[in-house]
């Protein structure tokens, strides 16, 4: 059974006579012990998308599910005191900007005994003896006196380190990182999926790790999920989905990549951008950028399909499904079912 | 790394930035030595890319080559004359020829004017031409940088990051520079937005030989764009030299350690991490001998004692104590 479970799930802002939905009929499951990736450019819905998850999408902003099962429980029927208690505890979130997700006028020591008792019910003492150990687990060097460091006093890594003990300080079982890396230097970056993976691992935790860095979801998620415009265009496992990507938009993602045209003096690009609020499309969203669009792609939006392909043996629990008419094959050329 | 008869259109020798900081209260001051004795040459139409992460004196740097602040010590030269002692009207004539563009496309637009007073305002400052003039060669470089007409009287807010960005490499080229100075100029977009961008520099770079000096920290970036490759750490070049023998073959621990932890697509393309512990040291407290002791794994007693210079080995500039000990 799986850790957590979302069916159709949208997300509305604007007014019910022209609303503009910023995530659109969206379904996502995540095991125990499994990294799934989030991977889109910015305005895709990846961050829109784990917020309504934790609940922290405000009025005028609408959310709306089929079913969000998390951990045996629907979370759909459950009272928002439930609710509350379920978020941060079970589920906890690491944000991209660490610095401005601590409170400055707080010590880290504070902040991290106020998450332990909060949620944990520890006494006072026993949240310090726990916050310690909590920052040594993250690998936060002479840990004891930073409980007494305020945010401005730490580097940008060592505030991300903070962030991680926080959202694990209470064994949660499913932990979301929105691009825990984005703001950090690359041998930083490296230190800190390191540690999560690591932690990911003796927790047994579902992580879901949102970011716009292709190649950190290569290395160590289990399996991906593309998002463009709202929508989810591609599933599949790693390292399938970089090595034939069945959506015109995952091969163009990846081709734009300098690291993908070795050599080459242009890099592939996709032309135009993203479509906004008021330019969305009426048939596929990527019909206006995508190479290989024919006219009923602008006539009517793809659902999700399971990939078929004539040369394509689906394995047992096969999870590779596409939003395209015309999935690309094995050689990357658009096929014709 | 060069090879004469071309002469360099911007060089740098030693070429050093300190930087006196406040402590506090009758605590005097302290100096943080930002940049340290870099030196580079530079050719017509090629690029330089500098590469290093936060604090490693990249944009201190950037902001010596364009004439923003005047280095502590050391020589810059542009097109051959020396700026420290250039005459006034020299440096007057000097600024036009180096440009500068930035990395956050949404604060290095003024938001308050329109793309084609931008555009023209260099031209308005530096040259004669008259408003029609200014106009048409908007234009025209607006056609070259992949924007429409109808944007020539539009306000930054009405564009995307990626347009934006196209705005501030066409402003920056408007006066036909010699060398463009770009300080992470892709690292705020979304890669597909990154890829027509380096594709627009490439392009201008073949159309009017610009030089660049190309900052960034994204190495699949760097191998894509640059000729030559200098890599910095702790505002010192630890390693520099051309693009293919760095990246053939990298040397110095940091620059080892720094390609081994870009992650990769691809797992043929992966490395063995080489894990760095710690993190940068406190620039107003600064290691003694090689910058990078603290966190290099084979760092000696000599390492911590002794600044290693910067010699030439295997076609680059090296600077490290032990590299042929532990390339053995």
């Amino acid at each position: 059974m799986s850790l957590l479970e979302i069916r159709n799930l949208s997300v509305e802002f604007g007014s019910v006579q022209h609303p503009f939905r910023a995530v659109d009929g969206l379904d996502l499951t995540v095991s125990r012990g499994e990294i799934v990736g989030i991977v889109g450019e910015s305005g895709s819905g990846k961050s829109v998308t784990m917020l309504a998850l934790m609940g922290l999408i405000d009025a005028p902003g609408r959310v709306s599910a089929e079913r969000l099962m998390f951990d045996g429980q629907d979370m759909l029927a459950m009272k928002p005191a439930q609710r509350r208690a379920i978020l941060g505890r079970d589920i906890a979130m690491i944000f991209q900007d660490a610095l401005t997700s601590l409170n400055p006028a707080y010590t880290v020591g504070f902040q991290l005994c106020e998450t332990l008792r909060l949620h944990g019910g520890l006494s006072r003492k026993d949240a310090q003896r726990r916050a310690l150990e909590l920052l040594e687990m993250v690998e936060i060097p002479a840990a004891r006196s930073r409980l007494d460091a305020y945010p401005h006093q730490l580097s940008g890594g060592m505030s991300q380190r903070v962030m991680i003990a926080m959202a694990l300080a209470c064994n949660p079982k499913l932990l979301i990182a929105d691009e825990p890396t984005t703001a950090l230097d690359v041998t930083v970056q490296a230190q800190i999926m390191e540690l999560l993976v690591s932690l990911q691992q003796q927790h047994d935790m579902g992580l879901i790790l949102i970011t716009h860095d292709l190649a950190v979801v290569a290395e160590v998620a289990d399996r991906v999920a593309v998002m463009y415009a709202g929508e989810v265009v591609e599933t599949s496992s790693v390292p399938a989905i970089f090595e034939t990507p069945r959506h015109p938009y995952t091969q163009a993602l990846l081709a734009a990549i300098p690291e993908h045209s070795k050599g080459a003096e242009r890099l592939a690009t996709l032309p135009g951008v993203v479509p906004g609020q008021y330019d969305r499309p009426h048939g596929c969203l990527l019909a206006p950028r995508c190479p290989y669009a024919q006219a009923r792609c602008a006539e009517a939006r793809p659902p999700l399909f399971p990939f078929v392909d004539a040369g394509y043996v689906p394995e047992a629990n096969d999870l590779l499904k596409v939003r395209c008419y015309t999935p690309l094959n094995d050689s990357g050329e658009p096929s014709h079912v | 790394m060069s090879e004469q008869a071309v002469p360099n259109i911007l060089e740098a020798r030693h070429l050093s930035r300190h930087y006196s900081v406040s402590r506090g209260f009758l605590r005097g001051h302290a100096t943080v030595k930002a940049l340290n004795q870099v030196s580079f040459s530079l050719q017509p139409g090629k690029t330089l890319a500098v590469v290093g992460e936060s604090g490693c004196g990249k944009s201190t740097l950037a902001r010596q080559l364009t004439l923003i602040e005047e280095p502590s010590s050391g020589e810059l030269l542009i097109d051959g004359i020396n700026i420290a002692s250039a005459s006034r009207e020299q440096l007057k004539a000097l600024r036009p020829r180096v440009q500068m563009v930035f990395q956050n496309p949404y604060a290095s637009l003024n938001p308050r004017k329109q793309v084609g007073v931008m555009l023209t305002e260099p031209l308005q400052l530096n040259t004669g031409m008259t408003a029609a003039e200014r106009e048409a060669a908007a234009r025209s470089m607006m056609q070259r940088v992949g924007l429409r007409p109808e944007h020539y009287h539009r306000y930054p807010h009405m564009f995307s990051g990626g347009q934006r960005q196209r705005i501030a490499v066409a402003r920056a080229m408007m006066l036909k520079p010699e060398v463009v100075v770009a300080d992470e100029p892709t690292s705020a977009l979304d890669v597909s937005i990154q890829a027509q961008i380096l594709n627009l520099f490439m392009d201008l770079q073949q159309e009017l030989n610009t030089a660049y000096v190309f900052i960034s920290h994204n190495l699949a970036v760097v191998e894509h764009i640059a000729d030559d490759v200098m890599v910095m750490y702790f505002g010192s070049t630890v390693e520099s030299g051309p693009k293919d023998v760095i990246f053939s073959r990298p040397l110095h621990p940091y620059t080892r350690a720094l390609m081994s932890a870009t992650p990769a697509i691809h797992k043929h393309d992966r490395q063995a991490k080489i894990k760095l512990v710690g993190e940068l040291p406190s620039p107003l407290n600064p290691p003694t001998g090689c910058a990078f002791n603290t966190r290099c794994p084979h760092a000696t007693e000599q390492c911590r004692s002794t600044v290693p210079e910067l010699r030439p080995l295997e076609g680059r500039l090296i600077a490290c104590h032990r590299i042929e000990e532990i390339h053995a």
